[in-house]
């Protein structure tokens, strides 16, 4: 299948004022993250809050451009350093997380959909209207909802309101930030069977942000756990479900809680939380909160490497034993 | 006798279109070393229903109760001075949002402390030290240095923990936690899971945990209400909701979460929405998204009914040799 | 580019109308705009027709009051009320002006300020506070003894002098809404910087706005009749209310109603409209809105 989203050593650093009169210190919100997307497939995104899975997206879908790194879209470069091409910009588009915040209070749902046709192509004032209608229907609205104002819709109407303004370009790449969790139980699986609806009948290639492992074991097709800015273990998601390697991908499948109720499952304890980007520890950046970690650990930040069939930036990963397996991945398989 | 009972109640909110009402007919029974979860989609009436016993809605709410008894005391009787005197003290209550719900202007010390004096009284020594073993216990770690800490130099995760060691100050009998972990990590949640658990055990608390997240639910709770649109619909041993439900919201619900459903590209889904004010069906709430619906349940109001420890309101409920009908 | 659903203005009146106070004012301002309009017609007489007959002639209601002369008259004989009632044409006239010059100049400053921040916000932001830093009063009447007394002159000067607190409250606003997720999800699509200036934020920063543009009107109308009391504003024979004030002065302890009158229409209407500004400012306030 056809690449359509490369991604090598992107970079994104922030100016953190520390006080009035010290130096601006730079935080490497993103710190080289390498990934490549075909047609159709959907790669998940997973940390927690400050990960920088959030910055990525800002970065994927240039509301910043990156401060270093490459971008390939549709097999062209995205040049990073001067303003974006429009006709480029148009392949990647994103779903935010807030159908409440992500919606112009003061704008009809005609407005909000033509807004990108009017912006970026020739069509007449019918021909948008059309297209409207036509986008409405193809994501579950009913079109003569078109005059209608935001706040007059549901969360899960809303979502599809805004999966609509995304596809209304035709994009190549949709960036979903976190598309289903402000949304409620009964919403969720309705919006997640329509964004998969949506990919095979339109070979859209996701990028789907979550923190939610239930949701991603569901819809990935490869997963990237990322910690501290870096991604610390990149696979196919059956293998990283059924055999994660790094430390805290470990931990975390241990943590997410699982509606079942049956044997107590033995719990990977992580003490503390992710370290303060103004003072990065020393070496692997898991190294502070990890069970296994030794000297060896302090000395530098482990780079991704190839290790059965994932890539895991973790020195030590051979030598630990493997834990029992949480229940969410022994059920995947 | 129960630590907290409530009986029938029901809450209703002045809007421009006349009455909302958001809770209808609540009955809670909670005994010490109790773990009741409440689980519900948002506008199902579960904040709501604790928020009315903790006695903080405006004054403009309509609250009708037939019972409602925290520790043997019954509420509808008491002055609301003596009220509010029981909030802090006997029941406590945590949030959502632990950055917000800090005063950002004193340190955490002092609010902890604020909290002993109201409830416990004592010398500011005995306070002191009082404050430093609760945040011991709740895991702050360095508690001196903590104590002299500002909110907004915490993390999400200590803020939490510091609402907690607040909720504690005055040794309640129940605590109600509602959505504690929502806002934070998922590393984060499981430590503070893991906290109010060793805490309920140890203090022998009554915890009342209120959340729309099923995964937490199996994981903590021993007794679980499911609100549907301000109604109760089942409760239920935890054991009994997530293998047999008998609502079939709840079945609905649960078959909808991706990692309880049958593998495939789609998901099973409910249809359509919660009602609202305005389109609140005749019969059962859940009636219009139901696929077991008959023609009863469109024209007539289940009834709430009550079966050894489980509740139930439903005509037709899934899960059962025998169908009780109310 | 409409500013306001057609429902977001019923559901504001819908809160509104529960003010009674703002119900009240906007009566009052009703009444004022009836003078407005029809002056020609329920004006009994010419504001500047001189009655030689009749000098301070006091209110009808008095012993000495007379038909037709119902507030009386002032000292060369020109009838109170057609005074008062021409002096609203001015009083409205000067509170639109001045504040739609404030709106339209801060609410662009204010825009570019918080949009672009950097250099533009920082030469806009500071020059306002230059602005803030003379007594209002002071600045407005050193501009019209620069410019030359007259009318038009102090409304130049008393909108300059409000510019800083739409420039603030604009900027203000601005920064808060532009980092929204809708306002990010335009720029996706590859809007301008000038379509979500205009067309993205500047609608969902109006509400206060409006609720600061009403109660400038007062102060505008206030600050005019000062500047006329002073001799800096309207000039005689123009029936100003402010000015009608400072013409009155030597009159004070013989002949009070032409003192009280203009005063009290002041009053009146300044009140009226802070009324309405206070309703309005809780019916646009989504906060203050019971759910």
């Amino acid at each position: 299948m056809a690449e359509v989203l490369r991604a090598v050593n992107l970079q994104q650093e922030y100016r953190a004022r520390q006080g009035l009169l010290q130096k601006p210190l730079m935080v490497r919100a993103l710190n080289g993250v390498s990934f490549s997307l075909n047609a159709g497939e959907t790669l998940a995104v997973v940390g927690e809050s400050g990960c920088g899975k959030s910055t990525l997206a800002r970065s994927l879908t240039l509301i910043e451009t990156p401060s270093a790194g490459e971008l390939w879209l549709a097999g062209k470069p995205v040049n990073t350093a001067t303003k974006p091409d429009a006709a480029l910009r148009q392949r990647i588009q994103m779903v935010f997380q807030n159908p409440y915040g992500s919606l112009n209070p003061r704008k009809t749902i005609q407005q909000m959909l033509e807004e990108p046709l009017l912006l970026n192509t020739p069509l007449s004032s019918e021909q948008r209207r059309a297209a409207v209608a036509d986008m409405m229907s193809r994501v579950g609205l009913r079109p003569e909802f078109a005059e209608r104002y935001p706040h007059m819709f549901s969360g899960g109407q809303r979502q599809r309101i805004a999966i609509a303004r995304a596809l209304m370009l035709k994009p190549q790449v949709v960036v979903l930030d976190e598309p289903v969790s402000a949304l409620d139980l009964s919403v969720r699986a309705q919006i997640l069977n329509l964004l998969t609806e949506l990919q095979q009948d339109l070979g859209l290639a996701y990028v789907f942000i979550s923190h939610d492992l239930s949701v991603v074991q569901r819809i990935a097709d490869y997963v990237m756990v990322m910690y501290f800015g870096r991604a610390v273990e990149y696979a196919a998601a059956q293998t990283i479900f059924s055999h994660p390697q790094h430390p805290y991908t470990q931990a975390l499948f241990s943590a997410t809680p699982v509606a079942e109720v049956g044997e107590k499952r033995e719990r990977i304890h992580l003490q503390g939380e992710p370290p303060s980007p103004l003072r990065p520890p020393q070496g692997c950046p898991f190294g502070p909160r990890c069970a296994y970690v030794q000297d060896i650990c302090r000395k530098e930040v482990p780079a991704l490497r190839e290790l059965n069939g994932a890539q895991v930036a973790c020195v030590r990963a051979e030598t630990l034993n493997e834990p029992s397996l949480p229940n969410i991945s022994a059920r995947l398989l | 006798m129960s630590l907290l009972s409530v009986r029938n109640l029901s809450v209703a909110f002045p809007t421009q279109n006349g009455w909302f009402q958001a809770v209808e007919g609540i009955h809670l029974e909670v005994n010490a070393g109790d773990i009741l979860a409440i689980v519900g989609e948002s506008g199902s009436g579960k904040s709501v229903a604790m928020m009315a016993v903790m006695n903080l809605l405006p004054p403009t709410a309509r609250i009708t109760c037939d019972e409602l008894k925290i520790d043997g005391q019954d509420l509808l009787a008491m002055p609301a001075k003596q009220r509010r005197k029981l909030n802090g003290g006997t029941v406590s209550m945590i949030f959502q949002e632990p950055m917000s719900s800090l005063n950002p202007c004193f340190t955490v010390g002092y609010q902890i402390d604020e909290a002993i004096r109201i409830h416990l009284g004592g010398s500011k020594k005995e306070r002191t030290e009082r404050v430093l073993h609760l945040l011991e216990i709740v895991g702050i770690p360095d508690p001196i240095r903590r104590y002299k800490a500002y909110p907004h130099q915490m993390s999400g995760g200590m803020s939490q923990r510091a609402m907690i060691a607040m909720a504690l100050a005055a040794n309640p009998k129940l605590l109600i936690a509602d959505e504690p972990t929502t806002a934070l990590d998922v590393t984060v949640q499981a430590q503070i899971l893991e906290l109010l658990l060793k805490l309920q055990q140890t203090q022998g608390m009554g915890l009342i945990l209120i959340t729309h997240d099923m995964g937490v639910v199996a994981e903590t709770a021993q007794q679980v209400v499911v609100q549907y649109a301000g109604q109760q619909v089942e409760k239920q041993p935890v054991f009994g909701l997530f293998n047999t439900p008998h609502h079939p919201y709840t079945a609905a619900l649960l078959d909808a979460l991706p990692e309880r459903a049958p593998v495939g590209d789609f998901l099973p889904t409910i249809q359509g929405i919660v009602p609202g004010q305005k389109d609140r069906p005749l019969g059962c709430l859940f009636s219009p998204r139901c696929t077991h619906a008959q023609a009863l349940c469109r024209e007539q109001q289940p009834p709430l009914v009550r079966e050894a420890k489980e509740w139930l309101r439903c005509y037709y409920p899934l899960n059962l040799a025998e169908v009780s009908h109310g | 580019m409409k500013l306001f659903a057609d429902d977001a203005w019923r559901t504001t009146w819908n809160y509104f109308k529960e003010s009674k106070g703002g119900l009240l004012g906007l009566g009052f301002l009703g009444l004022v705009m009836f003078c407005v309009i029809f002056a020609d017609i329920i004006a009994p007489f010419d504001p500047s027709l001189q009655n030689r007959d009749a000098l301070l002639l006091p209110p009808i209601w008095t012993e000495a009051g007379h038909w037709p002369y119902i507030l009386g008259t002032d000292a060369v004989g020109r009838d109170v009320l057609s005074r008062l009632i021409y002096g609203a044409r001015y009083s409205m006239f000067i509170g639109f002006v001045v504040v739609s010059l404030a709106v339209i100049v801060g609410t662009l400053l204010g825009l570019l300020a918080g949009y672009y921040q950097g250099w533009v916000d920082t030469v806009i932001m500071r020059l306002m506070d230059v602005i803030l830093a003379f007594p209002s009063l002071l600045l407005a009447l050193g501009l019209v003894a620069v410019l030359g007394p007259g009318l038009v002159n102090a409304m130049y000067a008393i909108a300059l002098v409000m510019l800083p607190h739409f420039v603030r409250l604009t900027r203000a606003n601005v920064l808060s809404e532009k980092n929204r997720d809708y306002v990010v999800a335009s720029r996706i699509v590859g809007a301008s910087n000038w379509r979500l200036m205009f067309n993205s934020i500047l609608p969902n920063c109006m509400a206060p706005l409006i609720v600061q543009a009403t109660l400038s009107f007062s102060n505008a109308i206030l600050d005019a009749a000062a500047l006329g009391f002073l001799g800096m504003g309207a000039q005689p024979p123009i029936p100003e209310w402010g000015a009608m004030l400072a013409e009155a002065r030597e009159f004070i302890s013989r002949a009070w109603w032409v003192v009280t009158f203009p005063g009290l229409a002041i009053l009146l209407t300044v009140l009226s409209i802070n009324l309405v500004g206070d309703a309005l400012r809780d019916a646009l306030d989504p906060r203050m809105r019971r759910s």
